[in-house]
């Protein structure tokens, strides 16, 4: 009686395991019904400004600890901006300030936050929103 | 400057309330047929869930699910129920396993994008180098480019403000150098060896040409006068209030504001956003010029096509969803613009609720396949260009060492991300990664921990799972309050269940009796399933020239699974292709 369960759960896991996702949609497409495509907002769920400003930390923060330059960041950021449906992320302000708190959680140190500020921007107001990114994740 | 300061405090507050420490659990899925017929796992930090999802070619693929989204697609769609086992890890540890998921799935779609960039410029040079001579090259697709049409004097001179902005274009154009003669020559001295070093997601041969072609197009449709394609848009049929026209004003000023700063931006990407945002504003004149809002068609080329003749109630649902998300996506872009925000996120949204309205208004009129995608729709409509700019320093050589570096790229990530049924599935491989992250918890593996009904036992045993309830599959949820016998044998056979007759998927295997709730019953009822999958496949045999023998496949898929009822095990629970996103439309 013990045995039956395991080798139930077995066979069925032979029949087939783990969830599949059929490859020909787009790499964030796990919608299992074609319809439900019709009105999805979004695999993965709405987005909202602080939804960006996560994925940019996240994308900043593994770039900059796997060795990345900026240069390496800007080029993701188009595409994590456009699952957001942002394509001109240099006019978004969470941009900035999701790359700050990225850089910190890296963590950079105060001192190197000037070197990615300039490489990032001319413009002192998003220097300034770096900052405050960069701020914010230090003082959590 | 103290705005910048207000705007980034107040958003820093609220990010950090959602990325406060989260809540973890792990979430087990009941098993069912077609896929994860073995169950599957996820893990769940707050309102995001990660999951291993198995792909072609026989890939893990991290995926990453808002908490809504994963709970509608497994126990709904999927009419699973869900096991969550709320886990307690140290302070630290929660956030750094939260972490470290993020930075794999960044790490995994920056390998996968690498090789899609390299077959791309694989299709590219293969494109060149079979067109002999010349430096001018046809048949290009180029993104975007298909919001525009030909020159059109007449109707150029149609849309007020235009001009003005074709104007301001050109100046733009004028200070940062870029003509058709300064592309000719960027093109002309594109090399692979000069890019394929570099990151080739990022800044390869591929995305290189794409963003000459990019700007090519952009130079032309300058000069050809700014002419939107009328079959790329949407518009209204209800005229556009005062206020409403006044935040159309609004919303020109600010997206042209936006759209000539990127002129001279430092990204090496501008091309299509700059497209773009010029199809964008030419849409948002039109809506002035006509009194009736317009917007980009963002269904995107590449959509998925579902026919719909034989699934009216799922389409009229669809259709009133759509109706509904459309007014309230319209009704909040109109509200922040008037109040001085544009946003381009929000015009996205409200592009993609417009684009999915009309194509199911289309496909309910005309009986026409319905053109589907999932997520955020940027408008991305091709066009094939010719004339293009050709690079001039390519060979041969140059296009087998891409096809080498992309047959690398592919082993590779088949070797770093194999799937394997039994030693590295869904749950072997979250196990991993958990301990990867935080290589100080006590994580043994018990025995059958490859099963996901099986994987928590690994998490019990170092201490971690502090409470679990179950979330019932939408089949459990559904049944009535009063739970009389006779609404109970309604509910327990395919033939009289009224959400599964109405919303069923055509792809479960052909079956008689739901044996979920049904433990005791279970051997007698699997036998009845077993000999209705019979006559399925028996009669399917007859029917295949006709149904392509789809019949007699669902009959024997039906066999298949009714066999483990007959040792008292459930793991067929059927499923259904559309479930009212609001509870309170599932009666």
């Amino acid at each position: 009686m013990k045995l039956w369960k395991p080798c139930a759960i077995a066979a069925a896991l032979i029949v087939g395991g783990c969830s599949f996702s059929d490859s020909s949609g787009s790499l964030s497409d796990s919608v299992s019904s074609p319809f439900e495509l019709a009105s999805s907002l979004s695999s993965s769920g709405e987005s909202s400004d602080t939804a960006y400003l996560d994925d940019v930390s996240d994308h900043a923060r593994t770039i900059v600890a796997s060795g990345g330059t900026v240069g390496d960041i800007t080029a993701g950021l188009s595409r994590v901006a456009r699952a957001h449906g942002i394509t001109n992320w240099e006019a978004a302000d969470a941009t900035y300030l999701g790359f700050g708190r990225g850089l910190a959680k890296a963590g950079v140190g105060e001192a190197k936050l000037a070197h990615f500020q300039n490489a990032l921007t001319d413009d002192s107001r998003h220097a300034t929103l770096i900052a405050t990114g960069f701020k914010g994740a230090i003082a959590r | 400057m103290l705005s910048s300061f207000l705007f980034g405090a107040w958003m820093l507050t609220v990010a950090a309330a959602n990325a406060a420490e989260p809540t973890v659990a792990l979430l087990h899925v009941e098993a069912n047929e077609g896929t994860s017929s073995g169950g599957h796992v996820a893990i769940q930090f707050g309102k995001e869930v990660y999951h291993f999802q198995h792909r072609e070619p026989g890939i893990l693929h991290l995926e990453r699910d808002t908490w809504s989204h994963f709970l509608h697609q497994y126990s709904r769609l999927g009419n699973r129920a869900i096991t969550v086992h709320q886990l307690s890890f140290p302070k630290t540890s929660a956030q750094r396993v939260r972490d470290h998921f993020a930075a794999l799935r960044i790490k995994q779609q920056r390998s996968l994008r690498d090789l899609v960039e390299l077959e791309h410029t694989t299709s590219l040079l293969s494109a060149f180098l079979d067109t002999p001579g010349g430096t001018e090259h046809t048949g290009v697709r180029v993104a975007v480019s298909g919001f525009f049409a030909a020159a059109d004097s007449a109707s150029s001179q149609r849309w007020a403000g235009r001009g003005d902005l074709q104007e301001r274009i050109n100046v733009a154009l004028e200070a940062n150098h870029l003509s058709k003669a300064s592309l000719r020559e960027e093109a002309a001295h594109l090399r692979v060896a000069a890019t394929h070093a570099r990151s080739m997601s990022a800044t390869g041969f591929a995305a290189a040409y794409d963003e000459i072609a990019a700007k090519w197009i952009l130079l032309s449709i300058v000069e050809d006068g700014l002419q939107l394609s009328e079959d790329a848009i949407i518009q209204e049929e209800t005229p556009l209030s005062e206020r409403e026209r006044q935040a159309v004003v609004r919303a020109i000023t600010d997206q042209e504001e936006h759209l000539l700063a990127l002129f001279s931006s430092r990204r090496f990407d501008q091309g299509e956003p700059l497209l773009i945002g010029i199809a964008r504003v030419l849409a948002l004149y039109k809506s002035l010029d006509d009194g009736r809002l317009t917007l980009l068609n963002a269904i995107p080329d590449e959509a998925t096509t579902v026919e719909v003749d034989d699934r009216p109630w799922v389409v009229e649902a669809l259709r009133s969803r759509a109706a509904r998300s459309y007014q309230s996506t319209r009704a909040s872009f109109f509200a922040a613009t008037r109040a001085g925000v544009f946003d381009e996120a929000a015009l996205t949204t409200l592009e993609s609720a417009a684009s999915r309205r009309a194509g199911l208004k289309r496909a309910i009129q005309t009986g026409a396949p319905l053109r589907v995608r999932s997520g955020m729709l940027i408008p991305s409509r091709a066009a094939t260009w010719s004339n293009l700019p050709q690079p001039e320093n390519i060979s041969r050589e140059d296009l087998e060492h891409v096809r080498s570096a992309a047959s690398k790229a592919r082993t590779e990530i088949e070797r770093e991300w194999r799937y394997g049924l039994l030693d590295r599935n869904c749950a072997t491989e979250l196990l991993h990664q958990i301990s990867a992250a935080a290589p100080t918890l006590p994580l043994q593996n018990k025995p059958l921990h490859f099963v996901p009904a099986r994987t928590i036992e690994t998490l019990r045993h170092a201490g971690l799972v502090t409470a679990t309830h179950r979330i019932p599959s939408i089949s459990e949820q559904l049944l009535p309050p009063d739970e009389t016998l006779r609404a109970r044998l309604s509910q327990s056979t395919t033939l009289t269940s009224a959400p599964y007759r109405r919303w069923s998927n055509p792809d479960d295997s052909a079956f008689l009796f739901f044996t979920t709730g049904t433990p005791l019953l279970r051997p007698l009822l699997g036998l009845v399933n077993l000999t209705y999958g019979l006559a399925h496949a028996t009669i399917g045999v007859v029917t295949a020239p006709i149904d392509n023998g789809d019949r007699a496949i669902s009959g024997l898929r039906g066999m298949i699974f009714s066999a483990p009822e007959l040792i008292f095990v459930n793991i067929r629970k059927g499923s259904y292709v559309y479930v009212p996103h609001d509870p309170a439309d599932w009666q």
